[in-house]
């Protein structure tokens, strides 16, 4: 198997590739829903690090 | 023909008419289903076979009979492993220059205690009553309510209630699982019979380290302690620098309850 881990500073989430990303919509099972039993939802990148931080 | 009725022509020369017709119309069809590509179905069976017998991958020590879970590539299936970490190399690793590492297999036991797996590295696991085979409780579940979604004369408030349970069967205790099982009356699916209740089966293979036996250790369930253990030399490498990512390519160990999907579920 091949694994990644990304290590980020959490006072500071910034990414220099990030705006090549911002829009892009991808199909996101957030912890609270995959617990409550709600499925997976489609959100923009950008979207989901805003709600996040 | 329209023509032909119109005029009430004698019934021998319509009968004629429409002869042709219909003569012409099968000739058209079947011009339409040759110039149509004919349907590419790949037979999974058919590419299994040709995989085994030019030795891409094969079932490990099948002359001693074979482990279920346990394979060999040949230098096929090698050739095509090596391009295809390639690609992942220049994919990920350089592209985003990130930090590959390679670490030992054998973890000891306090690493993975830490982590969680000891405690929680667990599936849970039913087994015929008579034959003693062992199933996966929640792969045996989702199947089971897989196949009563199929029936067709199901009602909305059942079917939402199995579809609930389909979405909630990830985050099952062995109580609700035995809940479900019980309450659905689900049985081995291969003999029919009473399935004991859902046990968990710890998925880690353990070994002692050493000649006295003292260092108690498990292999690697996954490649990703090595990477967290590793954290502070790759922070230092990393001139002190986040956010950087880390990566390791190499096996990892699982004792599968039941190896499935060839190389999809192996041990």
């Amino acid at each position: 198997m091949s694994e990644i881990e990304h290590f980020v500073d959490p006072s500071d989430k910034t990414h220099p590739k990030f705006t090549n990303v911002e829009n892009v919509e991808v199909v996101l099972y957030s912890a609270e829903n995959q617990v409550s039993g709600q499925s997976a939802q489609t959100v923009k990148i950008g979207d989901a690090v805003r709600s996040v931080s | 023909m329209k023509r032909l009725k119109s005029e009430k022509a004698p019934d021998i020369d319509v009968t004629r008419a429409v002869a042709e017709l219909k003569a012409r119309k099968n000739a058209l069809e079947n011009k339409i289903e040759e110039l149509i590509p004919k349907e590419n179905k790949i037979d999974r069976s058919k590419l299994e076979d040709l995989l085994k017998r030019r030795f891409f991958y094969d079932q490990s020590f099948a002359i001693y009979g074979g482990v279920n879970g346990l394979y060999d590539y040949g230098p096929m299936g090698c050739a095509m492993k090596a391009n295809l970490l390639n690609e992942w190399r220049k994919f990920f690793i350089l592209e985003e220059q990130m930090l590959e590492i390679d670490c030992s297999m054998l973890t000891p036991s306090p690493v993975l205690v830490a982590s969680g797996h000891v405690a929680r590295f667990s599936d849970f696991m039913v087994k015929d009553v008579k034959s003693g085979e062992c199933f996966r409780a929640d792969h045996l579940i989702e199947a089971h309510l897989e196949k009563m979604l199929q029936d067709k004369k199901l009602n909305a408030e059942k079917r939402n209630e199995i579809e609930s349970y389909l979405r909630l069967v990830d985050n099952m205790s062995a109580s609700d699982m035995q809940e479900v099982i019980s309450k659905y009356n689900m049985k081995s699916p291969i003999t029919n019979n009473d399935l004991t209740e859902p046990v968990a089966f710890n998925l880690m293979f353990a070994t002692s380290i050493g000649p006295t036996g003292t260092i108690k250790g498990f292999l690697r369930p996954e490649t990703a302690q090595g990477m967290f253990v590793n954290f502070k030399r790759l922070l230092e490498f990393n001139q002190g620098k986040l956010p950087f990512a880390a990566a390791q390519i190499g096996n990892s160990f699982r004792n599968e309850i039941s190896p499935r999907s060839g190389l999809l579920r192996v041990r």
